[in-house]
């Protein structure tokens, strides 16, 4: 039987040997291998201005949704759409059920947001029960661009699918646009064949303005 | 880990392609950055055919060092990444990688975990087990046990908060003294330790 105190000691012993690999193999030529190898090498390549943006938001990703969020201030805002006790006994045959308005909570028709900052939308699906196999879509309008890796987008639909925790789904989306103008944006949520709608328009503003 | 922090100098000179400054700025790490890469090979020629693709990797991306780390932090941070490439390239090519699980146990001279190994025989067996250990487990379990390196400064190479890696050195001590114990059992940790996790999907 292994006693705690047994435990310990085969814990420091495995300890013990591992340290003791720690010994210096001779150079077996390893030196000249690797300055033969590095003679023939190119100087190191300067850091493309892609690799730059790659890097500089790979070392921010834990942050960088938060932060764009503060940094854009009065740009963040909550579509509230809330899904209702869905009973699971629904047959999903409403195809082309017409568009449900659904929604709740402190919505306002309107969001003013500085132009030539990324804002982030989040949008926040609260469903009262757990919800397989839903379908989210957000489509932004002419002028307006899906903001990701750094990089604006060229797509104006974006649709991708999912599930609904039961209790408040939050989805942040980044938009960014570099004109004043007022932009709907539409986002959805189909679930068994209802498509659940919001709207909401972006309003965008030179700063200062 | 050797103090190499006023060595600015000689890593802008190796950025410029001074091949002579990489060299000087990577020296003293050489010994341990061959048995690092032991951990991820099958032998010592394996493994410093590995050190020396890393090493050529790390000279040719030193303009991404910005300083803003110390440089031994950064070097054994890509050091690592191309470590666990190589291996993941490794598996996929041949998923037959020699393991203690294909030869019949008796014929492995396993060291006992309550020993202190010193003859080269059973230091290669040691490093054998070694590579079976889950990588994220046993570049924490290298890094501290092997090399000697301070949690926090492992954390740093890893980019983990401390209590993740003295959770893993933890789990990797455990999960070596179990192959050492019965490497047959265990010996296929390694195909299990290339499923990595997945990002998330990146929001739209």
């Amino acid at each position: 039987m292994t006693t705690p105190a047994s435990k310990t000691h085969r814990t420091i012993d495995l300890r013990q040997s591992l340290g003791a690999l720690a010994v210096d193999r001779p150079d077996d030529g390893f030196r000249a291998a690797l300055h033969r190898r590095l003679a023939t090498e190119p100087a190191p390549a300067p850091l493309r201005w892609s690799d730059r943006a790659r890097a500089w938001l790979r070392d921010r990703r834990a942050w960088m949704w938060p932060a764009a969020g503060v940094a854009a201030g009065v740009a963040t805002f909550v579509v509230l759409v809330a899904v209702r006790g869905l009973p699971a006994e629904q047959p999903s045959v409403a195809v082309n059920s017409p568009p449900q308005l659904v929604s709740s909570g402190p919505v306002l028709p309107s969001f003013r947001v500085p132009s030539a900052k990324v804002a982030v939308i989040k949008l926040a699906f609260a469903a009262e029960v757990a919800v397989d196999d839903v379908t989210f879509a957000v489509t932004l309008p002419e002028g307006l661009a899906f903001w990701s890796q750094g990089k604006k987008l060229d797509e104006r639909t974006f649709r991708w699918p999912g599930r609904l925790e039961a209790g408040e789904n939050l989805i942040p989306i980044a938009v960014r646009t570099d004109r004043p103008g007022r932009f709907p944006v539409v986002a959805t949520v189909e679930v068994g064949g209802r498509v659940l709608e919001h709207r909401v328009v972006l309003d965008v503003r030179r700063e200062g303005t | 880990m050797g103090d190499i922090s006023n060595s600015d100098d000689l890593i802008r000179r190796a950025q410029d392609g001074d091949v002579h400054a990489f060299e000087l700025l990577v020296e003293a790490q050489i010994p341990r950055l061959r048995r690092f890469a032991r951990s991820f090979a099958h032998n010592d020629a394996d493994a410093d055919d590995l050190a020396q693709e890393a090493l050529i990797k790390v000279y040719r991306s030193l303009r991404s060092y910005r300083f803003e780390s110390a440089f031994t932090t950064w070097l054994y941070r890509v050091i690592k990444n191309c470590f666990m490439d190589a291996r993941r390239a490794a598996d996929s090519r041949e998923r037959a990688v020699e393991s203690l699980a294909e030869r019949a146990p008796e014929q492995v001279p396993v060291p006992r975990p309550d020993e202190i190994v010193l003859d080269a025989e059973a230091r290669q067996e040691l490093w054998n087990a070694i590579a079976q250990v889950t990588p994220d487990f046993r570049t924490v379990l290298v890094l501290c046990d092997v090399e000697g390196l301070g949690i926090g400064e492992v954390a740093e190479i890893e980019k983990i908060p401390e209590g993740t890696v003295k959770s893993r050195l933890h789990r990797g001590r455990a999960q070596l003294a179990r192959l050492l114990q019965d490497p047959a059992r265990h010996g296929n940790q390694t195909s299990a330790a290339t499923v990595l996790p997945v990002e998330g999907m990146d929001i739209p």
